[in-house]
């Protein structure tokens, strides 16, 4: 596409110095005259032999009006059909062949027609053609200052000029009519992406540069300089746009390449807004040398973005920006490629700058596309990848709720047994004390002594229960002995008993909730015991650990209770609850009882898995 | 039995909040024993108490948790402002220790535990009418916690009588927390005494002395605390 620009500076600077070799073929003369806009004939003298492509203003520097070219061959007596072939003529043509007009454009005065781009040709017969002598006249409207003059022209058989005149219709028309729609699409496209999208702005600047390139373009296609009333506001317009277009190109190559710093775009703006308003504001005398400059400032824009684009791909590697700075690469090696043709420095006659100027166009969009599906695939990969995140989450989260709801489950059911436990007891409790109180105040038949004891005792066993709800399993002994210790040791010192404790090797001793309490149970009965019927002041109680055996010794200095548990009716069977409970631990109860007072010794392993038989 | 020569000659007034009829019994049998000069009034709901505690007298009150109008524990706010001398007693089950220590927080200075045996019972209110106050092992850990961690409250503390920062527990003297650290091991008063070189009554007022300094004073305050506590709607 750019590649246009570039070749069109090449034929403007390079045009006239060099003639392709099948132009200009079949004539016997070709001449040049000038007259004035109105002219209907040509003059009668002033000609000036040319050879073409033509550009007159070498010839009459500054000449604007119009220019008779004269062509004479002399025809064969029977000659088959001829082909005439004009490349160009600039701006506005007439043909008349033998004195017939065979075909021109409309507007010969202001506005001109513009035929500079646009290939013609005729197939040439008898009666028209004729036998000997033959004219063809050329009558071309100019400017000087858009290089007015006459492309190549060429008579021969038609069927060699046929294929140059469709080859010549391709590079001149169809494929800049072709280019121009693409870059129509692509520049609504863009424009479209970034009026949804504002934050992609090097979207926006793309379809800004390819709408004004489209006007530019129009350059090369248009036949009138509508919508203006004169070449020059066209060509004005038509630099106007071209200028604008690579500043945009520019901006797009800063954004694109991340390089968009605030004030690198402001100063690129500011030179371009400049740019714009001397083209607009110019008068029309130093619009010449200004214009070049614009167009010489713009490819150096063009290269300069180029040169960043291509630096981009070198630094960030990345294959979108690589593709686009090949593409951007291509028309430049291909102008470069052509003009080394043009100047003979290479053989060939192929150019191939036309055909790769839509590159550019396409790697741009190939590299905006590709960025805009890798930002789909991320978020398409980031939706995949926070799906897995939630689910991960969600299963954690449910484990975790699992986990704490059987925590408190645990803890639900801890807190209900020792709910359940305590109402237990302050019911019954209430209704056991009260018949306790009432039995004991009543005196001491044997039944109601059985009776008593036996209430007393599931009074006991039911405050022990409560005691040690209070604790888990993971209590050691020690700890667990702790309630009754102190409940005990109250209440004899309240009878005025002197209680001594000695606990040794205690620490991390663990019998187990229910063996602690058949444990606790043997002490409590036992200090129950020396309060009751002992008669004592004074009591040691002693816990040890020794290796795998736990000892339990209670001495007191009463009068012994050998005698005295005869009497009561309850003391056999207390002792015998005793002797049981100390099975049911795997260990051995001695009970020494005398004068001096009773020593109570349990001995019983600390781990259950040793069963005494 | 207290000796007699350590009661107190002065009749003391007692308030019985109780809806139990048979509990209401058992404490003022319980009462007369321990203190047989004692007179007994009754109250069977949050509503009486505060009308008795408004018209008479009293030294002592013995409130009872669950009343048919209410938390036995919303009344000590109340009593805080409109009954400042009397000593008020919850009378708590066994093992419900959170609820001691959220009464002592309330502002109570003892505690009885109502499935305690009777001479339990006795010991504690003798101990009361010498100016002391009970304490048993179970207790004393957790006020040793409460002292140790203040804030925040770990989970084990959260739901008993966690204060809000702004009431934290005042500082125990080294002497109230040796007493505690002893109480926790489950020395009796006696060997308390001996091992500190103190009266065993000293040991008891130790320990009402605590209560007095763990109870959040301030009126607002103590609805704020119960209020956390869903005491208060």
């Amino acid at each position: 596409m750019f590649g246009w620009l570039l070749a069109g500076l090449l034929f403007a600077t390079t045009a006239q110095c060099a003639v392709p070799p099948t132009v200009g073929q079949g004539f016997d003369s070709i001449e040049a005259a000038r007259s004035d806009w109105q002219a209907s004939s040509p003059p009668a003298d002033g000609w000036t032999p040319v050879s073409l492509p033509d550009a007159w203003a070498t010839r009459w520097p500054g000449y604007d009006g119009v220019v008779w070219y004269r062509f004479r061959w002399t025809g064969a007596a029977a000659s088959p059909p001829r082909g005439l072939l004009v490349e160009y003529a600039n701006m506005a043509a007439t043909f008349i062949l033998n004195g017939s007009l065979i075909g021109g454009d409309h507007g010969l005065v202001e506005p001109l027609s513009r035929g500079w781009n646009l290939p013609r040709y005729w197939v040439l017969d008898a009666p028209l053609l004729r036998p000997g002598a033959n004219e063809l006249l050329i009558r071309v409207s100019g400017l000087a200052i858009y290089q007015a003059g006459l492309g190549p022209v060429s008579l021969g058989a038609p069927e060699v000029l046929r294929p140059a005149y469709r080859e010549s219709l391709l590079m001149r028309r169809t494929l800049p009519l072709l280019g121009i729609g693409l870059t129509l699409v692509m520049g609504v496209l863009y424009g479209m992406l970034w009026l949804l999208r504002g934050s992609e702005r090097s979207y926006g600047w793309f379809s800004l540069f390819s709408l004004l390139w489209v006007l530019y373009s129009l350059n090369y296609v248009a036949l009138g300089t509508w919508p203006f009333s004169s070449t020059e506001a066209f060509q004005r317009a038509n630099h106007v746009a071209l200028v604008a277009s690579i500043v945009c190109f520019f901006m797009f190559a800063l954004h694109f390449c991340e390089m968009a710093r605030p004030r690198v775009l402001r100063a690129t703006l500011l030179v371009g807004a400049a740019a714009l308003a001397a083209l607009i504001a110019l008068p029309s005398r130093l619009l010449e040398p200004v214009r070049d400059i614009t167009v010489l400032a713009a490819l150096l824009c063009y290269f300069a973005s180029c040169a960043i684009i291509v630096r981009h791909a070198w630094v960030s590697r990345r294959l979108e920006v690589g593709v686009l700075a090949a593409c951007l690469m291509l028309p430049v090696a291909a102008g470069a490629h052509d003009t080394l043709i043009f100047l003979e420095w290479l053989p060939g006659t192929r150019y191939y700058v036309s055909l790769s100027s839509s590159a550019t166009l396409l790697g741009i969009s190939f590299a905006l596309t590709w960025r805009m599906v890798k930002g789909m695939r991320l978020v398409e990969h980031f939706n995949a990848e926070l799906q897995q995140r939630i689910d991960a989450a969600t299963q954690r989260l449910a484990e975790g709720l699992g986990r704490q709801h059987e925590a408190e489950l645990v803890q639900t059911r801890l807190t209900e047994r020792l709910s359940l436990v305590r109402d237990l007891h302050d019911g019954l409790g209430m209704t056991l004390s009260s018949h306790i109180h009432t039995l004991g105040n009543r005196g001491a038949g044997d039944d109601d002594g059985v009776a008593l004891w036996a209430l007393k005792e599931v009074n006991d066993d039911l405050r022990l229960i409560i005691e040690s709800s209070a604790f888990d399993d993971t209590d050691a002994l020690a700890d667990r002995l702790v309630p009754l210790r102190h409940r005990c040791t109250r209440l004899l010192e309240a009878a005025g008993i002197e209680c001594r404790w000695q606990l040794l090797g205690l620490q991390g001793c663990r019998l187990g909730s229910k063996r602690d309490l058949d444990f606790l149970r043997v002490l409590q009965e036992a200090l129950a015991n020396v309060l009751k019927h002992s008669g004592a002041t004074q009591v040691e109680v002693a816990i040890e650990a020794v290796g795998s055996q736990l000892r339990l010794s209670i001495h007191d200095n009463g009068n012994g209770f050998a005698g005295d548990a005869a009497s009561q009716p309850s003391g056999g069977m207390g002792l015998q609850n005793m002797r049981l409970r100390a099975a049911r631990l795997g260990g051995t109860l001695d009970i020494c009882s005398g004068a001096s007072g009773t020593l109570l010794a349990l001995h019983c392993p600390i781990e259950a898995s040793v069963p005494a038989t | 039995m207290p000796d007699p020569k350590d009661a107190k000659v002065a009749v003391e007034d007692i308030l019985i909040v109780d809806d139990d009829p048979s509990v209401r019994k058992r404490l003022e049998r319980v009462t007369a024993q321990a203190a047989p000069q004692a007179r007994c009034a009754m109250a069977g709901s949050l509503a009486e108490a505060r009308e008795q505690l408004s018209a008479g007298r009293f030294d002592l009150a013995l409130l009872d948790i669950g009343l048919p109008d209410g938390n036995g524990l919303e009344l000590l706010p109340w009593m805080q402002a409109h009954a400042p001398t009397v000593d008020a007693v919850v009378v708590s089950s066994l093992g419900d220790d959170a609820t001691v220590l959220q009464a002592i927080r309330g502002g109570a200075v003892g505690y009885l535990l109502k499935n305690g045996s009777d001479a339990e019972l006795e010991l504690s209110l003798g101990s009361m009418r010498r100016g002391g106050a009970p304490i048993d092992p179970v207790i004393a850990r957790r006020i040793l916690q409460l002292m140790a961690a203040p804030q925040p409250a770990p989970v084990a503390l959260a739901n008993i009588g966690a204060a809000p920062a702004t009431t934290s527990p005042a500082e125990l003297s080294a002497r109230e927390t040796q007493v505690l650290q002893l109480v926790a091991q489950g020395h009796s008063n006696r060997e308390i005494a001996q091992s500190l070189s103190l009266s065993i009554n000293t040991v008891e007022c130790h320990a009402k002395n605590i209560y007095r300094k763990l109870a959040v004073h301030s009126r607002a305050g103590a609805v704020y605390s119960a209020r956390v506590q869903g005491l208060l709607p």
